[in-house]
């Protein structure tokens, strides 16, 4: 099975056009089980940019997106397809979790510090079995990655459950004491939902941006992720960089789920990260794997997240009609010929090619 | 803890496995990088629980599970090879879609959120019979289960005999292996893969109907829980060759079947539900093209 990925490069329209038709179809649907489309998607607006309140809102939930995004970003510039961001972030974050519950004693500017390192170094090692099997074993990192997501949910409910339970919980909620209060981050005004956890975020996308720009390590990871042959032949170590990307991917996973905890959440829940990996990636896919790209597909999706979770409060309509919407983006960002709405000859073709002639087959795969 | 009933549970659960699986080989060896198995598993089983839920008949649900499989890989098939979209970025994207759907669905149609248990589902009947019973082993792996494990098993032989005995599979893996010698010789790739990917569909929808609707007819959400995934991870292992894949399948399912077998002891239900995944990381690190070659180096040494 070639699990090869290369990203291909995405132009404005053709995204702005997926996000058109996937929004379409999903007001289609709710069409369809008889709500008044104009309705729900005016409280999704609402939800989403209604007010200051909810565009703190939006930006709450672009912010763990900014971190996963990139790390998927990332990867994907490297050649690699990083599927274990939720398990990264998992292991990183209960890392940093037990970090915060131990340390009581330890001033704040040197506790927060420590918890993201923990993070780091935690999501990077989850992040290096699956760069293993890919760079040593000859293997896909696809396999192992996806497997580590489930390793690391079970992995982290149980060193919760047996280790670190809040007292007066008796195992039915699996979640840890609360950090300790200097590593908790307050909200930037009262009633509002976003901390100073965004600008790390802002300050990640800005280094990944610095580090594929201006900087030779980024010149030899999009290198060897473009063509690995010329890579090798320009004195660049691709295997090397492989595992590097990795590590790096798995870092920031790790450190999007510490800031997360000491933003939000202040402790660590079992499942408290549902699809945060899983978003990213998506957000990386949407925002074509650049800087910029990858921080308005995660403002794009946190607003979108935003925007459900009030669909959900105010009408009957379920809020995974968000994660609908989103697959059905990539979906087309994907697959481009729909998105340009020139491409209904070539599409056209191609139906033709299957059911009649087979002169295009060979050339197809060419 | 070992005693011999523990062979139909590992037969039970490794038939959804078994079954995507071996759809996912034909795409596998006819070229093809489908992983859209998760999500369709997914829906195939919500909408074999719908269809049993409204028509009480399991005949009826089966065929909803199949076609969805079909509609979902027609619609990756569409995307993929007709709109020029990249295999895997469509495929991750319509696991994400298909666990929204299913999700989405629950809550429009059966106003559920999290799982539907109604006494109206009906379930796949399991076959016993006193004959098979009595026989040893071959009794403790077959009797008491779905018409749907016979099936699995019986194709997954099948598919040995179609890959390398008939021209047919003889074109499925010339486009696997070459597609351009495969189409100069006339072989139709496009329509070769079209098949396969109708194949790969309809089984990882029968697979979704054992999972909802013959283990206990019930929809959760996200009840395949990375099956499809393992299922995936199997056929890399197999390295496409359907008997190997029967293999490393059962033993992914023993791997389940510990784990609800351990479960019932005082271990940590955690570590154990880590069980079967651990099996698949595990796996990946066992070069088995090694373990050949440091054979055959030995047999030289013994010459």
């Amino acid at each position: 099975m070639n699990f090869e990925f290369r990203q291909n490069p995405i132009n404005v329209r053709t995204a702005l056009a997926a996000i058109f038709i996937g929004t379409l179809i999903g007001f289609v649907m709710v069409t369809l089980f008889g709500y008044n489309p104009v309705e729900v998607f005016a409280t999704l607006l609402k939800g989403a940019f209604g007010s200051a309140k909810n565009i703190a809102t939006s930006l709450r939930w672009a912010t763990p997106l900014m971190f996963t995004g990139v790390a998927a970003a990332l990867s994907f510039r490297g050649g690699m397809f990083n599927f274990g961001i939720d398990g990264q972030l998992y292991f990183g974050s209960l890392a940093a979790t037990i970090v915060g519950v131990i340390c009581t004693g330890v001033p704040g500017i040197i506790l927060i510090p420590l918890m993201m390192l923990t993070s780091m170094v935690c999501g990077a090692l989850w992040a290096f079995i699956p760069a293993f099997v890919r760079v040593k074993l000859n293997g896909s990192e696809i396999v192992p990655a996806l497997m580590m997501n489930y390793v690391a949910i079970h992995l982290t409910d149980y060193i919760v459950h047996y280790y670190f339970l809040a007292s007066g919980t008796n195992g039915d909620s699996l979640k840890t004491e609360r950090i300790a209060e200097q590593a908790q981050f307050s909200p930037l005004a009262s009633g509002y939902q976003l901390t100073g956890a965004i600008f790390i975020g802002l300050f990640v996308v800005l280094a990944f941006w610095w580090l594929m720009k201006k900087s030779k390590l980024g010149y030899g990871i999009s290198m060897s992720g473009m063509n690995p042959t010329f890579a090798r032949y320009g004195g660049i170590q691709v295997d090397r960089m492989r595992i590097l990307v990795m590590l790096l991917s798995g870092a920031l996973a790790g450190l999007g789920g510490a800031v997360e905890i000491m933003s939000m959440r202040w402790r660590f829940e079992s499942g408290f990260a549902p699809s945060f990996g899983n978003d990213g990636i998506l957000t990386a896919l949407l925002g074509s794997s650049t800087p910029l790209g990858t921080l308005i597909g995660a403002i794009f999706m946190g607003a979108l997240k935003s925007g459900s979770l009030a669909v959900e409060r105010y009408t009957d309509v379920s809020r995974s009609l968000a994660t609908v919407i989103q697959g059905l983006i990539i979906c087309f960002v994907s697959a481009r010929l729909i998105s340009k709405y020139i491409g209904f000859d070539k599409i056209a073709e191609n139906l033709s090619v299957l059911f009649h002639f087979n002169r295009k087959a060979g050339e197809k795969d060419a | 803890m070992l005693d011999l009933g523990i062979l139909g549970v590992t037969m039970r659960m490794a038939t959804p496995i078994l079954l995507a699986g071996t759809g996912t080989l034909y795409n596998d060896r006819a070229g093809v990088t489908n992983i859209t198995l998760e999500g369709s598993m997914l829906l195939g089983g919500f909408f074999a629980v719908a269809c049993s839920f409204f028509t009480g008949s399991w005949v009826l649900a089966a065929l909803a599970g199949i076609a969805t499989g079909i509609i979902v890989s027609l619609v990756f098939y569409f995307l993929t090879s007709i709109c020029g979209g990249d295999e895997l970025v469509v495929g991750f994207s319509m696991n994400v879609l298909l666990d929204g759907l299913s999700i989405f669905l629950l809550k429009q149609i059966f106003h559920q959120s999290g799982s539907l248990v109604d006494e109206r589902i009906v379930g796949v009947p399991q076959i016993s019979s006193e004959v098979l019973g009595g026989i040893p082993i071959i009794g403790d792996l077959f009797n008491g289960q779905t018409w749907i494990v016979y099936f699995t098993f019986a194709f997954a032989l099948l598919t040995w005999v179609i890959l390398y005995r008939t021209p047919f599979g003889l074109k499925v893996l010339a486009c696997g292996e070459s597609p351009q010698a495969a189409a100069t010789v006339g072989v139709k790739v496009l329509r070769i893969r079209f098949i396969c990917n109708l194949i790969g569909g309809a089984l990882c929808g029968l697979a979704g109907v054992q999972i909802s609707l013959g283990f206990l007819s019930l929809f959760t959400q996200g009840m395949t829980v990375g099956r499809g995934f393992i299922a995936l991870g199997s056929v890399v292992f197999s390295k496409g060759n359907p008997l190997r894949l029967i293999a490393v399948t059962m033993f992914f399912g023993f791997a389940e079947a510990m784990s609800n077998r351990v479960q019932l002891m005082q271990l940590p239900s955690e570590l154990v539900l880590m069980l079967p995944y651990l099996a698949v990381v595990i796996l990946t690190f066992v070069r088995f093209d090694r373990l050949k070659k440091i054979k055959g180096m030995k047999d030289q040494e013994a010459c």
